[in-house]
């Protein structure tokens, strides 16, 4: 669960640099196989790290200040 | 904590301090755990031999009592980590068996001192030559991340060597951000053939 601003910088960052490892998984893995099996643990990190932005995101400042006391 | 205490023992101050600070009966607690912890401090910090005797049983029966809790929650602990352990074997074991393991990085709570770890999270650094096509049998579900997670209870990122964004060390760094932007620390796990430095 991401819990402050910061927390929600870092977790930006990291979705940014899995999607570049997934751009550069297409740019060298010529074989499908290997391309969706080296992809798809980034794929579905990133998809659970959006869903945590989105949870984050939904909140409003105050009530993220109630839930971190 | 043991000793000959010579001076004179008042019951009722004793019952009056453990009630005050000491848990009913054991810790089963974290939060019990932390009063007793926070009241130990609390005397040893007067020093030892400053306090009366009722807070030197005081002091002794909060050690007792959290030497006790920590006895049992370490053994469910161990156990968990060995689960997990075995996993990790499993899964290092198949890697192996491709061979085509450049690099083996474990990462997450398995590397902390954390003391139920759920899983283990792995990063695979493979050899340009590797092609899943060519694996078969039980190795080929570590590639697969879902699969992995599912069978084996274990979270498992690869990639190629050539496909390492910024050079190999540079993308095993990477596993060393944490989520409030400081480093946490990774293992590479090193087999007695391989002769490398580890992280």
């Amino acid at each position: 669960m991401i819990r402050n601003d910061q927390e929600l910088e870092a977790t930006q960052e990291r979705i940014r640099y899995f999607q570049q490892q997934v751009e550069k998984l297409r740019q060298v893995e010529t074989n499908p196989q290997n391309y969706r099996l080296s992809a798809g643990g980034y794929l579905a990190e990133i998809d659970r790290m959006n869903l945590e932005v989105r949870e984050y995101l939904w909140l409003h400042p105050s009530e993220t200040k109630d839930q971190a006391a | 904590m043991t000793e000959t205490i010579n001076q004179k023992f008042d019951l009722r101050k004793y019952s009056r301090l453990v009630s005050k600070v000491a848990p009913p009966l054991v810790i089963n607690t974290k939060e019990e755990l932390e009063r007793a912890d926070t009241e130990v401090g609390r005397l040893l910090k007067k020093g030892y031999n400053n306090l009366s005797v009722e807070k030197k049983r005081l002091l002794a029966l909060l050690s007792r009592l959290i030497e006790d809790y920590e006895d049992r929650t370490f053994l469910t602990a161990t156990l968990q980590r060995r689960i997990v352990a075995r996993r990790l074997e499993r899964v290092y074991n198949l890697a192996c068996s491709t061979n085509q393991l450049a690099r083996f990085v474990i990462f997450g709570s398995f590397v902390t001192a954390k003391h139920d770890p759920n899983d283990v999270d792995i990063f695979l650094l493979m050899e340009d030559a590797f092609d899943t096509n060519q694996v078969t049998g039980e190795a080929a579900i570590i590639f697969d991340h879902t699969a992995t997670q599912n069978i084996e209870g274990a979270s498992v990122f690869w990639i190629r060597r050539m496909a390492a964004i910024g050079g190999e060390e540079k993308a095993m760094e990477h596993w060393q951000i944490k989520r409030d932007k400081t480093k946490r620390g990774i293992v590479e796990v090193i087999s007695d053939d391989q002769e490398r430095s580890g992280t």
